[in-house]
């Protein structure tokens, strides 16, 4: 029944561009370039790049002590909410950076980056909104708010993605927006959290006045 | 202590009964310790460490307390799982990961009076035996970790956290520990591998009992904000005193928080079963919008089943059994339970006659299908499928046979993945199908053909190799 399928015949193959392991040394590939989804945005110029600083280390330090001697793997969180809270997102450097602090492997910390939707691999604008998409403020014009910011800022959003690419930055940089689950404040729906900022009842009347307040 | 005044246009329904939330809202009140104490703050605790650890454990029990987080187990009964030849260092866990779609009471707590849930922590720590105690606060709460940790600060200023607190031998320290946005860390064995540096992939129980087998596989207990706010109540009340609130097996108050279609949503502190949909929509939350009707309600979060308002329920057994309309239904953890739902996290979502039941899904299906862990199969897998098929209902372009499908695959979720998410992700989906089949398959046509990208790319690889 089949016809056009081309199965190669060990005749055919190019034995010289077969690699072998014990005959060529195999380029390294490290794991993190693999892994990491880190594009540059404009939101990038207004974050410092990754260093690290003494009081990165104090702040680091600060953290492991609340754990058990043996678990200092249990501060991979809190490490990582301390760089993303200074450097605006998690770049390869500071993954090697707290697996060396944790001594950890680096793919365990890569694990737990590519899992939590609260860590970013990407730049977000000097503002990130976050809306809240779940029921009640969905119902309450969650999606009509995110529009109007969209609209505001000059943010595409159409090859945003849930899971993989959540965060549409604009492209002066300034803004950039995300679709946040059940941000819990329910009875005051629609909210959404600028940078650190909760905010209210942000119908979408209102986006313009929000910008505003955080405007540079 | 002065007389308790709130800000206007704040005062408590007089329907509430107001425990946990007593300082939430209130005229002159600051989260700093002074204000706290000026109003018998910690009082308990002095109290406390003057008793036996078990006889606040005890205490507990009488109570009747039962969780607030969402499974409604009871709180000293949980406590009293840790074994008791046990010589491995016992941990405390404040579940504050609220992040059930419809819950919103914690945030009050924690962001406006961080000291009760401090007291409440250091009582419990001291029933169970524990000298480390962690709050896991989400991440979308990053004021409250910051309140919350200048409140341990000054605790421990005051010698009622750190070593030999009120020279009762007995030291504690509290530390706070923030999520990363996952849903799934509310559920208390993935807390507790997040904890512990991980991704939040459930454990299963059996064996894995925190209380047994918990942080680092120490015995751990994970109790929910509102449950360790409880216990200050519970020992200024006494557990027998407590116990009088509410009703039978459904002992004290609760919060309530009502979102969605009704003209006054909010939280409301109520004692529990004593107040019913009736009261709670239309009296206290003011009824429908004008000119609406109220259509249906998720009661505990929307993992819950959502319940028709047109709907009777025969609850109780035998000669004790009774049909009660949806509005006549206390909300309770055993009566709801009974009408086919849950009291859950008290998180009720109100929809009105506005409301497209298929848009409603959706919404939902999105919810779980973007939180699942996907540790298990069927849930990785279900919750994804899940969330297609509803948008294909949503978009009009599903068949009647689409909706069969997607009752199928919850039942292929209910019950066989590691943790409650399967049944989480589920429950709302049956419930949905089971209550409002009709205006499902009417938006469906036999005539749909739709056809997905991957389908498409299959039948166009298979026509190149079919003769």
């Amino acid at each position: 029944m089949s016809k056009n399928i081309d199965v190669p015949k060990p005749a055919d193959i190019d034995e010289t561009k077969v690699k072998y392991l014990d005959s060529q040394p195999v380029e390294k590939v490290s794991v993190l370039d693999q892994n990491i989804h880190s594009p540059a945005t404009p939101g990038e110029k207004f974050f410092p790049k990754f260093q690290v600083s003494p009081q990165l280390e104090a702040k680091a330090d600060e953290r492991i002590a609340q754990y058990p001697d043996d678990q200092k793997r249990s501060a991979v969180l809190p490490l990582l909410h301390e760089v993303q809270h200074h450097f605006g997102f998690i770049s390869p450097e500071s993954i090697d950076w707290v697996a060396s602090k944790l001594d950890i492997s680096p793919i365990k910390v890569v694990e737990v980056v590519t899992f939590y939707p609260g860590f970013r691999q990407k730049a977000p604008g000097r503002v990130h909104f976050r809306v809240c998409r779940t029921l009640s403020c969905a119902m309450g014009g969650s999606y009509e708010l995110m529009d109007k910011l969209c609209e505001l800022t000059k943010i595409d959003r159409s090859t945003a993605d849930g899971h993989k690419d959540p965060i549409s930055v604009s492209p002066c940089g300034n803004y950039s927006v995300e679709f946040a689950e059940c941000l819990a404040s329910c009875g005051t729906a629609p909210v959404c959290l600028v940078n650190d900022d909760f905010h209210e009842d942000i119908s979408a009347d209102k986006a313009a006045g929000l910008i505003d307040q955080y405007k540079a | 202590m002065s007389d308790i005044k709130y800000l206007p246009g704040k005062e408590p329904h007089q329907k509430e009964h107001r425990l946990i939330f007593k300082n939430v809202d209130r005229e002159g009140w600051d989260t700093s310790i002074d204000t706290y104490i000026n109003d018998g703050g910690y009082d308990m605790l002095k109290k406390a460490i003057g008793m036996e650890p078990n006889a606040i454990t005890g205490e507990v029990k009488t109570s009747g307390l039962r969780g607030r987080g969402g499974a409604g187990f009871p709180t000293g009964i949980k406590w009293g799982f840790i074994p008791p030849t046990n010589t491995k260092p016992v941990y405390l866990i404040c579940n504050c990961d609220e992040s059930e779609p419809g819950t919103f009471k914690d945030r009050y707590i924690v962001h406006q009076d961080p000291h009760q849930l401090i007291e409440g922590m250091i009582i419990s720590a001291f029933a169970v035996g524990a000298h480390t105690a962690y709050i896991y606060i989400r991440e979308e709460f990053p004021e409250a970790a910051i309140t919350l940790e200048k409140a341990i600060n000054e605790a421990r200023e005051k010698n009622f956290l750190g070593k030999n607190i009120l020279d009762s031998g007995f030291d504690l320290e509290i530390y706070v520990h923030r999520g990363a946005a996952a849903y799934i860390c509310g559920e208390e064995t993935g807390l507790i591998e997040s904890l512990e540096g991980k991704r939040p992939y459930p454990r299963i129980k059996p064996p894995y009992f925190p209380a047994a087998m918990g942080l680092y596989m120490n015995p751990t207990i994970v109790n929910n904000v509102e449950s360790l706010c409880h216990v200050v109540h519970i020992l200024r009340m006494g557990g027998e005193e407590y116990a009088k609130l509410g009703t039978p097996r459904n002992s004290g108050t609760r919060i309530l928080c009502v979102s969605g279609d009704v003209k006054n949503p909010g939280y409301y502190e109520v004692q529990v079963g004593k107040v019913t949909f009736r009261e709670l929509l239309y009296d206290i939350c003011g009824g429908p919008k004008d000119g609406r009707t109220l259509k249906a309600v998720i009661p505990g979060g929307s993992s819950s089943k959502i319940l028709r308002c047109d709907e009777k329920f025969t609850i109780g057994k035998g000669d004790d059994a009774k049909e009660l309309e949806f509005w006549d239904l206390p909300l309770d953890f055993d009566t709801l339970a009974a009408a086919g739902s849950m009291a859950g996290s008290g998180g009720v979502i109100v929809m009105d006659d506005t409301r497209s039941m298929s848009w409603v899904l959706n919404n939902i299906t999105h919810f779980y299908a973007h939180e699942s862990c996907g540790q298990c199969t069927p849930c990785r897998e279900g919750s994804t499928w899940m969330k297609k098929i509803s948008d294909r209902i949503e978009a009009g372009q599903a068949t009647p046979e689409d909706v069969k499908t997607l009752e199928e695959v919850a039942y292929q979720i209910d019950g066989k993945t590691v943790c409650a998410f399967g049944e989480a992700s589920a429950w709302p989906v049956e419930a949905m199908i089971d209550k409002f089949r009709d205006e499902l398959t009417a938006q469906t046509s036999e005539d749909n053909n739709f056809k997905s990208a991957e389908r498409l790319e299959q039948e166009k690889f298979l026509a190149t190799v079919q003769s």
